[in-house]
């Protein structure tokens, strides 16, 4: 089970909803989890045993826990130095934005370690409409690869809004970017964004202070795109499938229209952008 | 002291051989960089490199055009494929073509660093 998409979790099951999950995602940018959260998720102590604690400060909750005996200071230094993922992130931020309470916070995480399927598969399945029912597969594990990713080499935890598929707002001033694998089986994907969050992408991605648009951020895209649709290759290839990619394509301003199309919304903390899914180049030139 | 090896990085990622040639300078090379298989040819033929990393998908020509086009030129000029497209397949193709590596993107500093150490023993 990948722990990094609890919020997902929370989000397909529509535990907590999209106005929510953005708001707790700009939030989990700034917060670290908790020892109470930690302490729970980990098995030390029941959520309702903590409670009424975990809204104290740290140190004050340090102290409570080890008067009563809840923790032992070597419990307590253990969680101290745990390394913990986005999921974490997201969860103490769910908590301290006041939308779940620790008990059924801690009770909807046992109920996500014990689902089987990809949360990220289930997320495609939601928003896929009939008519693409024969791409549903395809497109659930090329999501799967592509969220890694995000976290991989663009350093931002992100969701996939399952209720609003389309970018708020008027989008004037848009990039777009598409990448070809044909053979066995054929998939165009790539991103469709405001060029603030396409910028900011760029950024992450070539570990760079880019102010505009310029051929080194749109490169950057390119490279990114390139890179994941190669790691989905290798993966189908694994699977026997083979596939190879073509030239990555790059446009400005210009809207998506491919054959057996998905467009899904990615929600980061700093604004949002569609991945879009195809049968055929959805990039009219 | 080590002679400074001469290598040509040829991909179409501006970024890809901006941080490329940084890591390639670290390990004491000299870097040429080319953007697609046709500029990689031209490079080899007028610059007489120790080594290539060569990317695939490239316009023009692409890689594995480029790797058969290269080894006639020179046999035994080492060349290591540095791609996002690191199939079993492609990985077969290109060592079949006379590649030296295949090292798939994205790719860490160890992997480079053991491919200069390869091109340097061939060179040497």
């Amino acid at each position: 089970m990948n722990s990094h998409y609890f919020g997902q979790y929370l989000l397909n099951k529509k535990i907590i909803t999209s106005a929510e999950a953005e708001k707790v995602l700009e939030y989990s940018l700034s917060v670290n989890p908790q020892i109470p959260l930690l302490a729970v998720v980990q098995g030390m102590v029941t959520a309702e045993k903590l409670n009424d604690y975990y809204k104290l400060t740290k140190s004050e909750f340090i102290e409570k826990s080890t008067l009563e005996g809840i923790l032992t200071n070597a419990q307590i230094g253990a969680l101290l130095q745990m390394n913990t993922g986005e999921s974490m992130a997201f969860a103490q931020a769910t908590l301290e934005l006041g939308i779940l309470d620790l008990v059924e916070l801690s009770k909807h995480f046992e109920q996500y370690k014990k689902e089987e399927s990809s949360v990220i598969s289930e997320a495609i399945d939601i928003l896929a409409p009939a008519d693409l029912e024969n791409e549903k597969a395809l497109y659930g594990n090329y999501a799967e690869v592509f969220m890694r990713s995000l976290i991989r080499f663009l350093n931002t935890p992100a969701l996939i809004d399952v209720n609003v598929p389309v970018i708020d707002g008027d989008c004037v001033k848009t990039h777009i970017v598409s990448q070809a694998l044909v053979g066995d089986t054929e998939l165009v994907a790539g991103i469709y964004a405001p060029d603030e969050v396409f910028l900011e992408l760029a950024c992450r991605y070539s570990q760079e202070s880019l102010e505009k648009i310029d051929d080194l951020a749109k490169d950057s895209i390119l490279e990114f795109i390139n890179v994941m649709n190669g790691l989905f290759a290798v993966e189908l290839a694994n699977r026997q499938i083979e596939v190879d990619l073509d030239l990555p394509r790059l446009a400005a301003n210009s809207e998506p229209f491919g054959n057996q199309q998905l467009t899904v919304r990615i929600d980061m903390g700093f604004g949002s952008f569609l991945l879009v899914m195809a049968g055929d180049e959805f990039i009219i030139s | 002291m080590e002679k400074k090896l001469k290598v040509i990085i040829a991909d179409d990622s501006q970024l890809l051989r901006k941080k490329l040639r940084v890591e390639l300078e670290k390990n004491g090379c000299e870097v040429i960089e080319a953007e697609n298989g046709k500029e990689v040819v031209m490079q080899v033929l007028k610059d007489k490199p120790d080594g290539v990393i060569l990317d695939i998908v490239m316009p023009e020509i692409g890689g594995i055009e480029a790797l058969q086009t290269l080894k006639e030129i020179d046999a035994d000029l080492p060349i290591i494929m540095l791609s996002s497209a690191g199939t079993p397949q492609k990985l077969m193709t290109t060592l079949q073509l006379g590649a030296l590596d295949f090292i798939q993107k994205p790719y860490t500093s160890a992997q480079i660093k053991k491919a200069v150490e390869a091109i340097r023993k061939r060179a040497e």
